[in-house]
């Protein structure tokens, strides 16, 4: 009787574990396309949670994938290895990003691109094996550290850098500034950087405010900043809210200018204010170039090569009968990413260790505007104060400031078909 | 906090409560004629703006006022799409687990099936629409009442214009569900159905007519909750489910059951909200976890709302 | 290896949820949230400073405190306030994760260094956690969770989980500790998920907000639905499945040519939808093959195991109940009025009157569901308060429910075994039965040998491994009564059992009555059809609004002119 019981029992966990290998086993397997002549770029996007953001990153490493195909890959060790692009969707989640950073390692893939999300936990995985890794959207202070993350390079404009540009910028005009940020990391990060920023330059803060990041209505906290004597706003802040400062501030009729992040540039931003097309002309923000000191060509040639493989993001706005466009302007860091690391690969002849040393010891290339991007011992920013500039929406256009020296001489990038 | 901000924080409040009250009275009709707790019922008020906006807008809509035509295509197709969701799902993921056969209802089964018909809505408004957030137009023209949009207000503070005719509307739905199921045949044979379905059976009422019918007022309700709460803000695809729970909350402030009862406890709890949002010590970050926080504490101390009687025994 | 290991973790936590949701029967939308405590919970405690060992265990014992809160103000409410209770929970829990990145680290998330290693120099410990040793811990745990709920399910617990599910309100009436189980299941269940959580946290290294969202509870519920009732191998096969999905979705695509992305979220709600639909018919298929052991025939008695705990009670003593001067109140009505009913050993007591006399709140009251304002209860001459009837009928007072009430499909045997699982004082026996403890099988041959009597007394023997459905109304009456006289009580009362019967079933329920009275039992017994009372009853009670009208033998109640004009305004016999 007991023994029939222990066999009953054994039975059971017999099939217990073949469910388990079962689980395994679908679990485990993953196909990959690669075979052994590629050299793999994986890209760890957010796909289904911020399309947006995600979009352009795999649009840029594909166009630059493609053109290296198109002259037969990268050279390096001695033989042409044609380029494979991996996009994997993250999901906006640090572990899935970790995971697919073991799945670039364990493909010997020559480099991983990510928007930023999960790189401290990406820098465990990756730093043993000198993967590579370039964050090509996200600005945050903590992200990039180049003795702790060795392998994490950033490719687009940092946080601290465009507040403290913003800073330099703002206090030549004396301003009396009132802040609002969202609940979000990036808005509370930079509420301190804006706000060590603008104490160095002597800039008096006059109001402060913590909005919920996707709030419809911050007239309240607008309206406030207005009677405490503010004569700019800032709004460090996703798109939502930065549409609702604009909104409550065109409501009010109070002519302030008001700063942005470059979240400023987010097609919600326009969609949102829609109605009121005029209120946008009081709005800048900070943000990276698109065009550098030798002109638009540069990005002229980007653009219409990202146009022709992936056709305009048009924004639904329209502007004297023209569609309204998104230029394909964060899609040049991850494009300059795979480009540069095509660079390192051919110096350094192999992916792991050798890509990484080449990488980080000054190897620089022309990056798709024109501008120079590249790395040194100690440096993991790959877009520099220098490159940022200040431009205003005209007409739905992004015309660079002219009171600003390295943002004067910039031309504008017409944003209607 | 000075006078203006707490009269500005109360407006703001009344007329988000206005939403959660629609969607809280649907929540609630619904429980009453069918002891069923709707868990996708939020997902309607997102789904009925989404897929109407993408039927007449397309996939980049602009807050801008459409035209006449537009607007009334608008109107009419997210109220449609609230009562169709509201019936389908009603027909396809709970009404296969209520009582069948004399084997008791099946609450896991409706459980399951009321929030993954939620999920499916979300999903199948993600495939069109994959953006965090989108501009809703306003078919109903309330930022139109003045110039700018807003309206300041003694003391210094300001609101946006739409703030008025969101609780007035609001408020006149309700009144339209209560008069509704006071007054008309169908109402009354809910009623009669939410009081003791077993004597309705007996009196030959149609009940299965009359709890789909309570699942498309519900839906209707939900339409309206989207016609004036989406425009107000950017919407996600995914913000239904806490506007849905928020509904309940505010159901359960009142009676489950009570459509006034709803409409009470949706306003209180969205002055509420805002009034923790304006409080110099608690902010936006607690105000947004107001309503989960009443709706988790009320179900488990009066499941049957706070004004409900306290149950006698465990039957 | 490393994704083996989470999925591993992620099986924890849904044998966690299979034992409340599957087993127990409530449907708890929130497991997220318990993982996030454990996951969130270890990852805070490392971070300042405490070991990691001590840091899972002080999470996962936080997180089962906190299923135990839940299941305090949870165990009273009904399947569908609690599934919206713990839906608003797992919102709650990870709004606030996203709201307070003090709390959770943001969107970044908290990180730790990995892989982990557990050194101790005093016990010359030193392991580094590679993610194989991930999955050794994780299959160990998952296999020894399996093996603990397959041989738990066998033992009294199982009964207790199988009332739990089948019928809360039934199983409280014959005295299983609903609330009491539901609290331990819960707490459970949240401290399993919290050490699911843990496990994550340690083997990823981050941890963050958008990983446990309340998409993680709603696949986990599904993940546990796959298999059905109480079944050990649901929840692998849910995770399993889950696990499988993105491969899946993106051999679909590219078979189809479609986005694998958008792809995958919508086969996880096809998934879902699927899952959903085939749960009815998939539990009947497989069924038949997991529960062979319901067919096995009755035991023999054991004449001396259940001797003097069979609820026979030698006449004379103090009543065996006894209800003095009871009000009642419902709002302002007065239910009971100052009621005075003796139940004595040997006896059938019938309570007799009109519609809203107040008979089926006097049986409430003696059963214990319903309180007096005033008055007092005696079981044999104790007196007892307090509206449970768990002790009420460990005191031996146990009550069949007016309508035709069913442990859901369980067999007739289950369900009389249910019974007789509440006779039992013996505390831990769901443990000692884990064990395999001398004193737990003795226990379990004393419950087949009480099902077996109970069975016998009511006539049911024939009808053991038979499902509710195929039994007539009759049969279902005495099952309600088999149950109740398993029990062990010795005061019986009965709801009116012979409403719906024909003359030959209520033929056969007068003998079964008499039977057990005869016994050496008391039956009290609320009934309307007065041909049989007059027939059974030794002593009649009549009721009227409230008031005690007349008691005596059914003859001299009859002859009653008060009970005559109030109530039996015809001749009873008509």
């Amino acid at each position: 009787m007991k023994d029939a019981a222990l066999r009953h029992l054994l039975g059971r966990s017999v099939l217990a574990a073949g469910v388990l290998a079962t689980a395994a086993l679908g679990a485990g397997c993953s196909p990959s396309a690669k075979s052994g002549s590629d050299v793999e770029f994986v890209v760890s996007a957010p796909v289904s949670t911020s399309p947006w953001i995600a979009r352009f990153e795999r649009n840029g490493a594909e166009l630059a994938a493609s053109q290296l195909n198109a002259h037969g890959g990268i050279t390096y060790g001695g033989a042409k290895h044609h380029v494979v692009v991996t996009v994997l969707d993250n999901a906006g989640s640090p572990q899935q990003v970790a995971a697919h950073a073991r799945q670039a390692v364990s493909d010997h893939a020559a480099a991983l691109i990510i928007d930023g999300v999960g790189a401290a936990a990406v820098a465990d995985v990756t730093g043993p094996a000198g993967l590579p890794t370039f964050v090509v959207f996200d600005g945050g202070a903590s992200i990039v550290d180049p003795v702790k993350r060795p392998t994490i390079f950033r490719l687009a404009p940092a946080d601290k850098f465009m507040t403290l540009r913003l800073a330099d910028y703002l206090a030549a005009k004396h301003p009396q500034v009132g802040i609002i940020v969202d609940d979000t990391s990036f808005g509370t990060d930079g509420l301190a950087s804006l706000q060590s920023a603008f104490a160095r330059d002597e800039i008096k803060v006059r109001s402060k405010s913590v909005v919920p990041s996707g709030s419809g209505d911050i007239t309240g906290q607008v309206l406030a900043a207005r009677s405490r004597g503010v004569t700019t706003l800032v709004v460090w802040a996703g798109a939502p809210v930065v549409a609702a400062a604009i909104n409550a501030a065109g409501a009010a009729g109070w002519q302030v200018p008001i700063w942005t992040g470059p979240s400023g540039e987010d097609p919600l931003v326009r969609q949102r204010v829609g109605l009121h097309g005029s209120w946008l002309d009081n709005v800048g923000f900070v943000s990276f170039r698109i065009t550098a000191e030798v002109g638009p060509k540069p990005f002229a040639t980007f653009r219409k090569a990202y146009v022709a493989k992936f056709g305009e993001d048009k924004l639904g706005v329209t502007q004297n009968f023209k569609d309204v466009v998104q230029p394909p302007d964060w899609a040049m860091f991850s494009y300059d990413a795979v480009n540069l690391v095509a660079d390192a690969l051919n110096k350094a002849g192999a992916t792991g260790p050798k890509l990484q040393a080449v990488l980080s010891g000054h190897d620089v290339i022309t990056g798709a505007n024109g501008d120079e991007r590249g790395y040194g011992e100690s440096s993991r920013e790959g877009v520099s104060p220098d490159d940022m500039y200040f431009a205003r929406f005209t007409g739905f256009v992004f015309a660079p400031v002219t009171d600003d020296l390295l943002s004067q001489n910039l031309p504008a990038v017409p944003q209607t078909l | 906090m000075t006078g203006g901000q707490l009269l500005q924080a109360v407006l703001t409040g009344l007329s988000l409560g206005a939403v959660y009250g629609l969607v809280g009275i649907g929540f609630s009709l619904v429980w009453s004629l069918t002891r069923v707790l709707p868990f996708a019922h939020g997902d309607l008020v997102v789904g009925g703006a989404l897929f109407a906006v993408l039927a007449v807008v397309g996939t980049t809509p602009v807050a801008v006022s459409p035209g006449a035509g537009r607007s009334v295509a608008l109107v009419v197709l997210t109220l449609a799409f609230g009562v169709v969701l509201s019936v389908v799902s009603y027909g396809v993921a709970v009404r296969p687990f209520l009582d069948r056969a004399g084997h008791g209802e099946d609450v896991l089964g409706w459980v399951a099936g009321g929030v993954t018909a939620g999920l499916v809505i979300r999903t199948a408004l993600g495939v069109a629409l994959p953006a965090a957030a989108y501009a809703v137009p306003d078919p109903l023209h309330f930022d139109g009442f003045t110039s700018s949009g807003t309206v300041t207000l003694p003391g210094g503070g300001s609101v946006p214009v739409r703030v008025f005719p969101v609780i007035a509307v609001g408020l006149l739905a309700a009144a339209a569900v209560d008069r509704f199921l006071v007054r008309s045949r169908l109402g009354r044979a809910m009623r009669s159905v939410a009081d003791d379905p077993d004597a309705a059976v007996l009196c030959g009422v149609p009940v299965e007519r009359a709890v789909v019918a309570a699942f498309a007022v519900a839906g209707l309700l939900a339409g309206a909750a989207a016609l004036l709460s989406a425009p107000a803000q950017p919407v996600g695809v995914d913000d239904g489910v806490v506007l849905g729970l928020a509904g309940a909350a505010g159901a359960l402030l009142g009676r489950l059951g009570s459509p006034r009862g709803a409409l009470a406890g949706g306003l209180a709890l969205g002055v509420a909200q805002q009034v923790v949002q304006v409080a110099p010590s608690l902010g936006a970050a607690w105000s947004e976890l107001v309503p989960l926080a009443v709706l988790v504490v009320v179900v488990a101390a009066r499941p049957g709302g706070l004004r409900a009687p306290r149950q006698v025994a465990v039957e | 290896m490393t994704t083996l290991a989470a999925d591993l973790y992620l099986l924890v936590a849904a044998y966690g949820l299979a034992l409340a949701v599957s087993y127990a029967g409530l449907p708890v939308l929130g497991q997220g949230a318990f993982v996030a405590v454990g996951a969130f919970g270890t990852a805070q405690l490392e971070g300042h400073g405490v070991p990691l060992l001590v840091a899972v265990a002080v999470a996962v014992v936080a997180a089962g405190g906190a299923g135990y809160v839940v299941g305090f103000a949870a165990a009273r409410l009904a399947g569908s306030s609690l599934a919206l209770a713990t839906w608003g929970l797992a919102w709650l829990v990870y709004t606030a994760l996203v709201l307070f990145p003090r709390l959770s680290g943001g969107s970044q998330g908290l990180t730790r260094p990995t892989p982990a290693s557990l050194t101790s120099p005093s016990l010359g410990v030193d392991v580094v956690l590679q993610p194989w040793v991930h999955v050794v811990v994780g299959t160990v745990l998952v296999v020894a969770l399996a093996l603990v709920l397959v041989r738990a399910d066998a033992g009294p617990w199982g009964l207790d989980w199988a009332a739990l599910r089948t019928g809360p309100a039934l199983a409280d009436s014959i005295g299983v500790p609903v609330q009491r189980r539901r609290r331990a299941v819960l707490a459970a269940a949240a401290a399993l998920g919290a050490l699911g959580g843990a496990g994550t946290a340690v083997l990823q290294g981050v941890v963050a907000p958008v990983d446990y969202s309340p998409l993680l509870s709603l696949q986990l519920f599904v993940a546990v639905l796959v298999g059905g009732t109480a079944a050990w191998w649901g929840p692998a096969l849910g995770i399993g499945l889950l696990a499988a999905l993105p491969t899946t979705a993106d051999a679909i695509a590219s078979a189809a040519g479609i986005d694998p992305l958008r792809a995958r979220a919508v086969l996880t709600a096809v998934l879902l939808v699927a899952v959903l639909a085939l749960r009815a018919p998939a539990g009947r298929l497989v069924a038949p093959y997991l529960r062979r052991w319901q067919r096995r025939p009755p035991r023999d008695p054991l004449p001396d195991a259940a001797a003097g705990r069979d609820g026979t009670v030698p006449a004379g003593e103090a009543p065996l109940l006894a209800l003095r001067a009871v009000v009642v109140e419902y709002g302002a009505v007065r239910a009971l009025d100052g009621v005075d009913v003796e139940l004595r050993a040997g006896e059938v007591h019938a309570l007799v009157g009109p519609n809203g006399s107040g008979k089926s709140t006097a049986l409430r009251v003696a059963a214990g569901v319903v309180a007096p304002v005033e008055g007092s209860v005696r079981v044999r001459g104790e007196p007892v308060v307090g509206t449970s009837a768990a002790p009420r009928v460990r005191a031996g007072v146990a009550r069949t429910l007016q309508r035709t009430a069913m442990l859901g499909r369980l067999p007739v045997g289950r369900q009389v075994e249910v019974g007789a699982r509440a006779r039992e004082r013996a505390p831990y026996a769901g443990l000692r039965h884990l064990v395999a403890a001398p004193s737990a099988v003795r226990e379990r041959r004393e419950r087949a040998a009480a099902t077996a009597a109970a069975l016998d007394l009511t006539g049911l023997t024939e009808r053991f491994a038979a499902v509710p459905d195929v039994l007539d109304t009759a049969e279902q009456r005495l099952l309600q009564v088999a149950r109740a006289v398993a029990t062990g009580a010795s005061a019986v009362l009965v709801d009116e059992p012979a409403a719906g019967m024909s003359a030959r079933q209520r033929d056969r329920l007068a003998g079964i009555l008499r039977r057990l009275a005869d016994s050496g039992r008391g039956v009290l017994l609320v009934e309307h059809d007065m041909n049989l009372v007059g027939r059974i009853a030794d002593r009649v009670t009549v009721l009227a609004e409230g008031r005690v009208l007349a008691t005596g033998t059914p003859e001299a109640v009859r002859a009653d002119p008060a009970v005559a004009r109030a109530y039996l305004g015809v001749p009873a016999d008509s």
